[in-house]
């Protein structure tokens, strides 16, 4: 019996030695994305609101459910990004702690890794024209500059937002809090590209991601045409047509992904499928199955290959949902193996599939679930690097450095 | 601990009329040898080269290495003879921040227009001359027995 299929869950070391095909590095990143973490007083007394990166603005909230302007998050020392968040420490997160002059992650009062937070771009404490403070209309990776250009998600109005996603009740924490807008201007979020491209070396590709917008005359409409005018506006800040960007959005019809590729300089295209396996996709995202449907999520995501390239096209997965109960796979071997089937019917279409580590978020509706193990991750890495290599797909647009959220992803780094 | 690179050393490393070649494997254990021009000791023990593109088999043999802990070598050629066999293992990849962007600015000032995909750092822990005049004076010295007769005949 696999252990997958026991009880008790193997530790990290134990993991690494199982699994020597993915390195201990990214596999410490997982157990942290995984885990989440905590900052000790001896952490924080090394954050200098100078030289790092506070969190600001996110699409989606933290576990600990907070906006208290702590570390936004870790890089370690082989570059990986590290996408993690402030975790209760009643929740058994790593500890980040300051040991020996070097800021490091622990686990048991043992050291697990040195890291560091992640640097602050020049833009973030400056203002717009009409004062806002930068880092609430971009926000930024080690390398990327991310762009939410929608909080709200048009599938939250019926009730049939997804269930793991925090989305609506995140941006009404932030606005009010905050103040931070859910709809950006698309004149505001050029001038603050402008600005951040001012920086030498610093930003290697643009994201932009949003909630879904089912208006117009044909579904999506809406939400196809605001992201033209801003990627257009973007565009007007550099030199070639075509830029090094990312849209993480619906899955749009051709006609709808012809005008995003024809008329801007978007490189990349991802629509999240969230969960590969036809029943559970129509349980934890009802707005997905009621607007566009599985099956046809698939065949929009073959015909984007067609028109952005191969290479340039992939779906995401939060995985670990479809272990969700009460519906969900009742054992890790049995949800991997379903899950690996269907990605690999994408990747002989051309669709890479990548995974983000489910957090089971404090306002979302699975709050009280709990994320997989960390050999489900870890063997999921290996399976969609695996696929990539046998059927030669490039993630580049999603890869360590113009994204950092993917561990399966980072693998591809030595591909 | 890293080992100490003597100041000669530092100097024919810093120098940009050195040639510099970086050998990786990758995960299958082939190897790949490419001249580096853009490396330096700028902290004693350490090497730093910089890596212009992401692409690169280096850059990915690097990566590797890095994640499975394995040396890389380092062979250093001056043009007075000099020639260095050093290794080591990778220690960091600095991709963002302060000290990224310095040798980003840098290196573009003086290539033009070009990128930088990493910041190597490479932990120094074997230093071999190499260099004929001295490796064939330790021969002689420590196996005497290496040699053909005619060299010692009357
Ligand atoms: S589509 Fe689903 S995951 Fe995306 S924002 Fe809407 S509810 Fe959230």
């Amino acid at each position: 019996m696999s252990v997958l299929e026991m009880n008790r869950e193997l530790s990290l070391d134990e993991v690494v030695e199982k699994h020597p095909e993915v390195p201990r590095l990214i596999a410490v990143k997982i157990d942290v994305q995984r885990r989440g973490v905590h900052y000790t007083d001896g952490a924080l007394s090394r954050l200098d609101k100078e030289l790092h990166q506070i969190r600001g603005a996110t699409l989606f909230g933290s576990r600990d459910a907070k906006l208290t302007p702590l570390p936004e998050s870790l890089i370690l020392r082989d570059g990986t990004t590290v996408l993690t968040d402030p975790t209760p420490v009643e929740q058994n997160p790593y500890v980040v702690d300051f040991i020996d002059g070097k800021l490091v992650i622990t686990d048991q009062g043992t050291i697990i890794e040195e890291a560091e937070y992640w640097p602050k771009p020049d833009f973030y404490g400056k203002k717009t024209v009409s004062g806002k403070p930068m880092e609430f209309v971009v926000t930024a990776r080690p390398q990327r500059l991310q762009l939410m250009p929608s909080s709200y998600c048009h599938f939250w109005k019926n009730d049939h937002g997804c269930k793991y996603c925090d989305i609506v009740n995140h941006a009404k924490h932030q606005k009010s809090e905050l103040g931070i807008p859910a709809k950006l201007k698309p004149a505001e979020a050029s001038e603050v590209i402008k600005e951040a491209l001012k920086q030498p070396g610093r930003f290697s590709s643009i994201c932009l991601t949003a909630g879904s917008d089912t208006r117009g005359v044909e579904p999506f409409d809406e939400e196809v045409e605001y992201y033209v005018e801003l990627l257009q506006v973007i565009g007007e800040n550099f030199k070639t047509k075509k830029f090094p960007s990312q849209l993480i959005a619906t899955a749009f019809n051709e006609k709808q992904l012809e005008k995003l590729y024809r008329e801007t300089g978007l490189m990349g295209y991802t629509a999240d499928i969230e969960v590969l396996n036809e029943h559970l996709f129509n349980w934890i995202c009802p707005g997905k199955a009621e607007w566009i449907g599985y099956q046809e999520w698939k065949k929009r995501l073959i015909r984007a290959v067609d028109i952005f390239g191969p290479g340039n096209i992939n779906t995401g997965i939060v995985a670990g949902v479809e272990l969700a109960k009460p519906h969900g796979f009742s054992s890790e071997s049995d949800a991997l193996e379903a899950t690996m089937e269907e990605a690999e019917d994408l990747a002989t279409k051309g669709v890479s599939t990548i995974f983000m580590v489910w957090i089971p978020r404090p306002q979302s509706c699975f709050h009280d679930q709990k994320n997989a193990s960390l050999e489900y991750y870890v063997s999921l890495a290996k399976g969609l690097h695996g696929l990539r290599k046998k059927y030669s797909l490039n993630i580049d647009f999603d890869d360590y450095r113009r994204c950092g959220n993917h561990p399966d992803g980072d693998l591809t780094r030595i591909l | 601990m890293a080992t100490e690179i003597p100041q000669k050393l530092i100097d024919l490393i810093n120098d940009e009329n050195t040639i510099k070649v970086l050998a990786t494997v990758n995960e299958k254990g082939h190897p790949y040898s490419v001249e580096k021009p853009f490396m330096r000791v700028l902290e004693q023990g350490y090497l730093t080269y910089l890596e212009l593109l992401e692409s690169s088999k280096s850059y990915k043999n690097f990566t590797w290495s890095l994640w499975y802990d394995q040396r890389v070598s380092i062979t250093v050629i001056g043009n007075k003879g000099e020639n260095w066999q050093i290794q080591g293992r990778p220690e960091k990849i600095i991709v963002s921040g302060p000290v990224f962007e310095d040798h980003y600015r840098s290196v573009r000032k003086q290539l033009g227009d070009v990128d930088l995909a990493a910041v190597c750092l490479i932990k120094l822990e074997l230093l071999v001359n190499e260099s004929f005049s001295y490796q064939f004076a330790q021969q002689e010295q420590r196996q005497p027995i290496f040699n053909h007769l005619d060299r010692l005949a009357k």
